[in-house]
């Protein structure tokens, strides 16, 4: 699913406020409130056209989505009933950035690094398929490097990372906390796998910067 | 009679004489600040009688202030009093989402821009712009329920050589009730404390997130300026004054006027200063 914002209105070329953000979002966020997008689904952000974006529209928009992406990965007793009409709320869906200028890709990384917030931007996308990306924000060096190991190797399992790994001794275990970590920030997507889960990078190939 | 200059100042004074109930002869303002009007303008429908009635007599002899008051009334544009040669005043109705508009706000910032650039702020001139237009997006946001039923509000900003200021100002539910929705900020007892979350912490009415980016963005843009920032909701007041050597901030209780009002003042050079325009020149 792609959300191209210069086609939306009013037709602007500068993403600002919370406002305009809203008014962007509402056709998503109506269907994440109907329930209407498939589970899974990666929204595809298109910021082509677009000059400038401040804090509160980013806010508005990417960290809006990713936040109900992570609520859906998170424990029930974790989440807070959403009491306003902007609150995010749990949903299986997954964020990546598109068509960044210059300037909006530092902007969003100011935003992004301090919140301790992961997030693709691609780099090539053709249909549904997101050929490469670059990882902006921050993540700690353990889950980057699972992250790294997880998109070089495509789908994969603990057990399988385990065995591929053995002198790094790490346990089953804790290959698969990070892999669920990795989830829960919606750089993976996971299937089940008899008792266990499959883990997939959204991007077939991350460039590292 | 006595003349007085109205600035923030003597708005907390005049906030204090509305909340108290006993009409008071006031004296014949002899000028106004930016704040000072569009305060004066948003909040007149909500005062007492007596003090409207004051109102509405120094709006008689003060085009900027009946400009204000109509703006303000009408939800009507242009709010526009083109002054003299060095110095430029300019309104702005925030109804809904109003601000968006490509075709009236629009036009508006790029003036205020402008404005700034000519007044010798270059590019800084840009993220003061930034910043009024997150603070007319917070009315939007935050002084109603939600943005459907945002209450009325006004801006405006004034220009001359080497100053900036600009008010933000809505009869809204004011602060407190705006933060307490979000359960990190439940337990805030009153405006003051409400408002220091809001500087010291950037508190958010948003639970997810993290801080608040409107306020962040006011003082981002004034980083390498002297300036005043002033801020009201409710009986609570703070306000910091910032230089280019740090920032203190001075948080009290005031008289009770609904909704939140802001007053940026900047400066490119000297001590901070809330500039007033003497009434002469706006008549």
């Amino acid at each position: 699913m792609i959300v191209k914002f210069k086609e939306c209105t009013p037709i602007i070329t500068e993403g600002l406020g919370a406002t305009l953000a809203e008014n962007h979002m509402a056709p998503i966020a109506k269907k994440v409130v109907e329930g209407s997008i498939a589970p899974g689904t990666v929204v595809v952000l298109d910021f082509d056209g677009i000059k400038a974006v401040n804090g509160s529209y980013i806010k508005g928009t990417a960290l809006w989505l990713w936040t109900c992406g992570r609520l859906s990965a998170e424990t029930k007793n974790a989440i807070v009933t959403p009491r306003h009409q902007s609150d995010p709320r749990p949903y299986d869906i997954y964020v990546i950035l598109s068509s960044l200028q210059k300037e909006v890709l530092t902007e969003f990384r100011e935003f992004l690094e301090p919140r301790n917030v992961p997030m693709l931007v691609g780099m090539s996308i053709h249909g549904d398929e997101i050929e490469n990306a670059i990882l902006i924000g921050r993540t700690d060096p353990t889950l980057q490097f699972t992250f790294k190991v997880v998109a070089e190797l495509g789908p994969c399992t603990a057990p399988q990372l385990h065995a591929l790994f053995p002198k790094l001794g790490i346990t089953v275990t804790a290959w698969n906390n990070r892999l669920n970590d990795l989830h829960s920030l919606r750089l993976v997507r996971r299937t089940r796998a008899g008792r266990g889960w499959t883990y997939e990078a959204l991007a077939k190939r991350i460039l590292w910067e | 009679m006595c003349q007085i200059l109205f600035d923030s100042n003597v708005m907390n004074q005049l906030r204090e004489l509305a909340s108290t109930g006993k009409p008071v002869e006031l004296p014949f303002p002899s000028g106004f600040s930016i704040g000072a009007i569009v305060e004066l303008a948003c909040l007149r429908s909500t005062f007492p009688k007596w003090l409207q009635n004051q109102i509405d007599r120094w709006a008689l002899n003060a085009c900027v202030l009946r400009t204000a008051i109509r703006t303000f009334e009408d939800g009507s544009f242009p709010g526009r009093d083109n002054m003299w040669e060095s110095r430029y005043l300019e309104y702005f109705p925030i109804r809904g989402q109003n601000w968006t508009d490509v075709v009236h706000y629009h036009p508006y910032q790029s003036r205020f821009t402008k404005a700034a650039k000519a007044a010798g702020f270059g590019k800084i001139a840009e993220a003061l712009v930034g910043a009024l237009r997150e603070m007319a997006d917070n009315v939007t946001q935050h002084s109603g329920s939600n943005s459907e039923n945002a209450a009325p509000g006004l801006i405006g900003y004034f220009v001359s050589e080497g100053h900036v200021a600009f008010a933000v100002c809505d009869i809204g539910r004011g602060v407190l009730a705006s933060l307490k929705e979000n359960p990190r900020w439940a337990s805030l007892q009153n405006s003051k404390e409400a408002l220091m979350k809001i500087v010291t912490n950037h508190a958010s009415r948003r639970s997810f997130g993290g801080d608040g980016e409107g306020f962040k963005e006011v003082f981002r843009s004034m980083a390498n300026l002297n300036g005043i920032v002033e801020l009201r909701s409710h009986e609570g007041r703070i306000r910091i004054a910032q230089t280019t050597s740090g920032r203190k901030a001075e948080p009290q209780f005031t008289g009770f006027a609904r909704g939140m009002q802001l007053n940026v003042s900047c400066s490119l050079s000297g001590l901070p200063r809330e500039e007033t325009f003497p009434l002469d020149f706006l008549t």
